[in-house]
This record gives C-alpha cells, sequence and structure tokens, in this order.
C-alpha cells in the first residue's frame, strides 16, 4: 500500500508540474521496492518531460538489464485496478453538485 | 567544410514558459537539421528522388535543402517485441523468423537491440552488431503474462537518448495494453518531440461466423485489428513512422521483411534553419514538388533538444 500510495502521489504531483515532489515519490516508492518496473518507469519518464533525456534513458537501461520481479502495480492491476475509470467517475460524479 | 549532425531528440516540457518570456534567437549556425522521410505513390514507396524534388519548410519559413542522405548513415534498431501469453505456437515461431530477418538485413555499420515486453520489460540484447548475439536472443524469447504496451513503446524511446545514430524503433504487438504505468497522451507526447521513427506491427484479428444457409460450416472473416490501433497508429504518425498489421499469423514474418524494405527508401533530408527562431516548438512540413504524393515525415522538433554531432 505504501508503494502504490508513493506511485499514485508520484503521478499526480507530476501531473501539476511539482517535478521534484514526484521525483522523490518515485524514489520513495523504489527505496521500497528497489527493482520495481512501474516507479522506475515513472521516474524515468519524469526525467524526459523535465529534459533529462540521458537520466531517462539511464534509468530506463538498469530497469531493463535487471527485470522487475516484483512489483506491487501487477497485484494492483489484478485487483480493483481495471476498475479505475469507473470508480474515478463514480467518485467525481459524489462530490459535484 | 566539416559536416554536423544534428539529430532531434525529447525536450521538457517546462521550458516552454521560461522560452516564452525570452525574445527569440534565429539560427544562423551550420548545424543541420536532419528530417527522414518516406514518400508514398498509394502504397508504395517512391524512390530515386532527389534534392531538387523536395519542398521543406520549417515554421512555415522555405529552407534550402543541403543534403540528402540514402544509404550513408548508420542505423540503430531497437526492436521491442511483445512476448505476452497471445503470442503462442505459429504467431510466436514467425515473430522469431521475421526478428531474425531483419538482423540478416543489417549493414556492418548497423547495430539493434532486442527488448522484450509482457507486463515485465526485459533487455534481451542491448546494441550491439553482433549478429549471433541478437538471433541468440531473438530465438531464447518465451511468451508470458500480459501485455505493457505504453510502458514498453516509452522504453524503446527513452533508450534512443544513449545513442545519436537514426534510430528505428520497430514495435511489435498482437494486443491492447492490460498493465502500463504511463498513459497514452505520455508517450505520445515522448515520440512526437523525439526523432525516431518508429514502425508498428500489429496482427489482423479473426472470427468465426456461421453464415446464413450454412450452418453446418464456420467461416473465418477478418475482425479488425486486434492491436491498440489508436495508439500504434498514433505512434507511428508522430514520427512518421507506420503502422503496419500482418493479414495473419504466417504473415507477421513477411510484414517484417516488407517493413523494412520500406524502410530503406526513405529519405534523409539535411538543411540548416534560416529565419526560424532557435528556440521552441519548430513544425516542420514536407511537400514533393510536381507530383501526387503522400510525405510521412515527424512533423516537428524542439530546438533545445538537437544534440550536434561531430
Amino acid at each position: 500500500m505504501k508503494y502504490l500510495s508513493a506511485v499514485f502521489l508520484a503521478m499526480t504531483e507530476a501531473e501539476q508540474r511539482h517535478f521534484d515532489r514526484a521525483r522523490d515519490l518515485y524514489n520513495e516508492a523504489l527505496g521500497l521496492y528497489p527493482a520495481s518496473q512501474a516507479a522506475a518507469i515513472g521516474l524515468s519518464e519524469l526525467a524526459y518531460r523535465r529534459g533529462q533525456p540521458s537520466e531517462a534513458a539511464a534509468v530506463i537501461t538498469r530497469l531493463l538489464n535487471n527485470p522487475s520481479k516484483e512489483d506491487p502495480w501487477w497485484l494492483y492491476l489484478l485487483g480493483e485496478g481495471w476498475r479505475f475509470d469507473s470508480r474515478l467517475g463514480a467518485l467525481r460524479a459524489s462530490v459535484r453538485p | 567544410m566539416k559536416q554536423r549532425f544534428v539529430f532531434l531528440t525529447v525536450a521538457a516540457l517546462c521550458v516552454d514558459a521560461v522560452q516564452a518570456q525570452t525574445p527569440p534567437r534565429f539560427m544562423s549556425r551550420s548545424e543541420l537539421v536532419t528530417v527522414d522521410v518516406l514518400v508514398m505513390n498509394g502504397r508504395r514507396p517512391v524512390t530515386g528522388l532527389t534534392l531538387a524534388d523536395f519542398e521543406l519548410l520549417d515554421n512555415g519559413v522555405p529552407q534550402s535543402l543541403q543534403q540528402l542522405y540514402l544509404e550513408q548513415l548508420p542505423l540503430n534498431l531497437i526492436m521491442v517485441l511483445d512476448v505476452s501469453f497471445s503470442v503462442e505456437g505459429e504467431r510466436l515461431t514467425s515473430l522469431k523468423k521475421g526478428a531474425a530477418s531483419v538482423v540478416d538485413r543489417l549493414r556492418p555499420s548497423d547495430r539493434a537491440a532486442v527488448v522484450s515486453f509482457s507486463h515485465r520489460l526485459g533487455l534481451q540484447a542491448a546494441l550491439t552488431s553482433d549478429r549471433e548475439r541478437l538471433k541468440t536472443s531473438i530465438a531464447a524469447l518465451e511468451p508470458s503474462g500480459s501485455t505493457a504496451l505504453r510502458d514498453a513503446a516509452y522504453a524503446g524511446l527513452a533508450l534512443r537518448a544513449t545513442s545519436q545514430a537514426r534510430t528505428l524503433l520497430l514495435l511489435f504487438s498482437d494486443g491492447v495494453d492490460t498493465s502500463s504505468v504511463l498513459e497514452e497522451r505520455r508517450v505520445l507526447e515522448i515520440a512526437r518531440r523525439s526523432d525516431v521513427i518508429v514502425y508498428a506491427i500489429g496482427v489482423r484479428g479473426w472470427s468465426v461466423t456461421y453464415p446464413i444457409g450454412s450452418s453446418t460450416r464456420p467461416v473465418r472473416v477478418p475482425s479488425g485489428p486486434v492491436t491498440d490501433d489508436r495508439f500504434l497508429s498514433g505512434l507511428a504518425a508522430e514520427t512518421g513512422g507506420r503502422l503496419v498489421y500482418a493479414e495473419n499469423d504466417r504473415d507477421v514474418a513477411e510484414t517484417f521483411t516488407r517493413v523494412m524494405q520500406e524502410f530503406n527508401s526513405r529519405y534523409v533530408l539535411g538543411y540548416a534553419p534560416k529565419g526560424v527562431p532557435d528556440s521552441g516548438w519548430h513544425q516542420l512540413t514536407v511537400r514533393v514538388k510536381n507530383r501526387n504524393a503522400t510525405v510521412l515525415a515527424r512533423r516537428g522538433y524542439s530546438a533545445e533538444e538537437r544534440i550536434p554531432h561531430p
């Protein structure tokens, strides 16, 4: 749960262009699961967006050379992840007047 | 004169705001921008064109083309191959055959890498000109798991940054995304700002139907693409590449061959930008004069991300 919350918060922060905060959160997720794929890809894509393609490539190369064996993201997708859009829609509808 | 190539890679979105506050600086350097172009007449590539046949506009400003490269530039080929559970049997055999045939077509100066993906991404072979190493890695591919198509496409694009050579990303997939962390728009944005050429290879689906009056004999009919058509076609369009479909499993190998033949029919145009700002997004328009032809090329480049080559 801590890993997933860090990844989702990182996505949210990145969307708001709070790139330093997003990077810290991805690194926090990687601290919990050092070989996780989702956090590494998120971190790499964030570096790309920040104009650091070499750093983005370095993160991806590390990941590809050591493929992830365990990533809570995959379990999340097996659970409620596929309902994400409908659940989010319902949540939004519930808070809108 | 010492020739300089300028290759264009991904730009930071965050620089736009900064650039908007600074006065434009106009390009006057001798750095060349290169644009990879495919000219099609119907479904067939047009070959034999010369510099005089092309017209190129950078942000609407006509540019003087200086170079036309056909076979001279070394190629980095990044093969990103879907090996999720559905890629099995004849489809897998054909995929391996097609990927291996691409390796056979590499020139001595070319290099290739093999990235496999299901829900998990892996580097089967790093960029190398060692054909046996590449073929061994292709032969060892085994299907398993679900499909992280967008993440895999992103990984291929990201690997581009480690090299300055002309880069072709060959992306094979037979399914829709089921496990990526990246959103489609994020990957397409990176593709748009990259100078990688993406050729996507999909597989058409088939369904079984029972025609009226023949209820005992099922008939296989095309049911359209089973791949993520929107994403793959978007990826190809952003980079000036193409989405090409194998008609069936057996056709996968031949489709790889057709793609490489088409890729070798492309032109690489070079020009030193004149009369345009040395910053921001540059919209590119490429036309062929006096000819009714379709031109495929990337839609633009970001000046901030140019990488001068010696």
